[in-house]
């Protein structure tokens, strides 16, 4: 009876998810639809549907649907690994950005910018060296808790130190970059989903699932450790392992993502506090991903189109959107 | 079968915690663990249960469970801390999650089975669907104690149990143990610090203080000065319709 009810409740919050998944929908269609060319929702279906051969087909296939599928992974990804942190390091304001990803990827792209002329051949220069400097951190944090353990605090304080000395290092560069090349580093940590072609979205996605199946085949042990790592070591979880291969494929996937598309704030922090208060820990990895997805796809909606003959990068937009929600969060006080 | 820890010792650092503990713990025995704070009962805890690495030996039925991972110990230790974390999760899914040495990737019938049977054995149907944060202690020390039963292990490690109880929720945890030792023949080592409740229930009694083993004895050959050289208060033990109490001269 009791496990039948429990069930039934389990069930119910499936309903949740759908309807999550209709507004993601929903949203990406509308921002194929919207934009400076208006195409009517007919228009669109036949483009679409039917590739019909017209300057909507052009438009919606070569321009909105990369940029709208681009915002839908980048925000699911990054509010799974958001959602993942908070839980492994114990700490409601982990996001992917804790652990100095954001400020190790700038520096790689402003030393690729830097010494641009040697690298600009190759159009992912930019993206390769953010990547490879976000990954050199991550191992940085990785030796530090090896070296002493793998606690919550250690992880935390090594990625703020990391941050910190990544941020420094990207400000020599600054101070020694022309003006030219100053704009384009600026240019570049201003986070945009309009970057990113198919051959990128394919390897986001290709990233998304491979960490996505990883994350639910340990989510059994993620609610253990809400325990505490005692109670979760006792029932045979190996705390320190999970934590460390969690972070870092976390990292690993956030990274990508960020060298794509830049640094985008706030959906790694916030979309999994507002999953937990509408989905409570039931399917709380899959839920953030999708509140993640749908908050992403609506911020970039507005970037597109609340300034007219202006594009926002979508960066500002979600740290407009973002702070204000953190706010309203915190003063609703915990559910 | 037995419980066999021989010769542990454990330091933190340049901190000795346990010096040299041995003792053996039978089937169908529950054991006191009494000192004053400080004397080494949770680490020894810990120690037996694999969470922290000693020096020496742990042997249940001639397998060594010092050299085991998690995964395995879980199969055979329970251990439960003193307070666990805040989890937001319900009554029911957090005894349901202890199944976790038994499942593979995922929870099956059997285990819904078992998890509900537990459950109506320890009258707790009523708070099954609340959240574990919004039970009051008494209720929250028997949700702990379904959790251990739903790991179903032979060896369970019990820190504090009674901790904030009061008198009537004190005795039926330990009624509910003591029942549950003779039912499923388990060892159960329960850290505490009434010691009458330890007369009342324990098989066992060890004495430990600044990591020694002061003393381990059944009740019967309960020595008078023990008590003072574990806690450094001087006792009476009277004989009270068989049974014994302690009382403390003021």
């Amino acid at each position: 009876m009791i496990a039948k009810t429990y069930l039934k409740q389990k069930r119910i919050k499936l309903f949740y998810l759908l309807a999550l998944v209709i507004i993601l929908f929903v949203l990406i269609f509308a921002s194929v639809m919207i934009g400076s060319y208006n195409i009517s929702v007919y228009e669109c279906l036949k483009a679409l549907v039917f590739k019909a051969n017209s300057n909507s087909e052009l438009v919606i296939w070569q321009m909105r649907l990369p940029q709208a599928l681009t915002a839908s992974l980048a925000g699911g990804g990054l509010a799974l690994c958001g959602a993942v942190l908070q839980v492994v390091l114990k700490n409601p304001l982990a996001s992917p950005f804790t652990l100095g990803i954001s400020s190790s990827s700038a520096f790689g792209a402003a030393l690729a910018i830097f010494f641009g002329s040697a690298f600009l051949k190759n159009p992912y220069a930019v993206s390769f060296s953010a990547f490879l400097s976000s990954l050199i951190a991550t191992f940085i944090i990785v030796f530090i808790s090896k070296l002493k353990n793998a606690s919550n605090e250690t992880l935390i304080l090594s990625g703020v130190a990391i941050g910190s000395l990544f941020s420094a290092l990207l400000a020599i560069l600054q101070y020694f970059s022309s003006d030219t090349q100053i704009s384009a580093i600026i240019f570049w940590m201003f986070g945009d989903c309009s970057r990113a072609s198919y051959h990128e979205i394919f390897v986001i996605f290709v990233l998304y699932i491979l960490s996505f199946l990883f994350f639910l085949k340990n989510s059994i042990d993620y609610k253990l450790l809400l325990f505490g790592d005692d109670q979760a070591k006792s029932l045979g979880v190996n705390v320190e392992n999970l934590r460390l291969t969690s972070m870092v494929i976390a990292s690993l996937l956030s990274a990508s993502i960020v060298a794509f598309v830049g640094i985008i704030g706030f959906v790694g922090l916030i979309a999994p506090q507002v999953a937990k208060r509408i989905m409570g820990l039931d399917y709380f990895l899959i839920s953030s991903s999708i509140t993640g997805s749908i908050f992403l796809v609506g911020a970039d909606l507005l970037a597109k189109n609340v300034l007219q003959n202006v594009v926002l990068p979508v960066g500002i937009v979600t740290s407009f959107i973002g702070a204000p929600a953190f706010f309203y969060l915190i003063i609703r006080g915990k559910k | 079968m037995s419980l066999e820890v021989k010769n542990m010792s454990f330091s933190y650092k340049y901190n000795k915690i346990l010096k040299d503990v041995s003792f053996v713990a039978k089937k169908g025995e529950l054991l006191a663990l009494l000192g004053p704070n400080g004397a080494g009962k949770t680490t020894l805890l810990k120690c037996i249960s694999g969470l922290l690495k000693p020096f020496g030996e742990v042997i249940f039925d001639g397998r060594l469970l010092n050299k085991m991972s998690f995964k395995e110990i879980s199969k055979i230790v329970s251990y439960f801390a003193q307070s666990s974390g805040n989890s937001g999760l319900s009554v029911f899914e957090s005894i349901l999650l202890s199944r976790k040495p038994h499942i593979k990737n995922s929870f099956s019938a059997k285990d819904y089975a078992i998890v509900q049977s537990i459950i109506k054995m320890l009258n707790i149907a009523h708070l099954s669907l609340k959240k574990l944060d919004h039970i009051s202690g008494g209720e929250a020390q028997k949700v702990r104690i379904a959790q251990l039963l739903a790991q179903e292990s032979k060896i369970l490690l019990i820190d504090e149990p009674l901790n904030n109880l009061d008198l009537k929720n004190q005795i039926e945890v330990m009624r509910l143990l003591k029942s549950l030792i003779v039912q499923k023949n388990l060892i159960v080592i329960v850290a505490m610090h009434d010691l009458n409740i330890a007369f009342n229930y324990a098989d066992k009694l060890l004495f430990l203080r600044d990591g020694y083993v002061i003393d381990f004895c059944s009740l019967e050959q309960l020595d008078n000065c023990v008590i003072d050289k574990t806690y450094g208060v001087k006792m009476d033990i009277l004989n009270q319709k068989g049974k014994k109490i302690c009382i403390p001269y003021f």
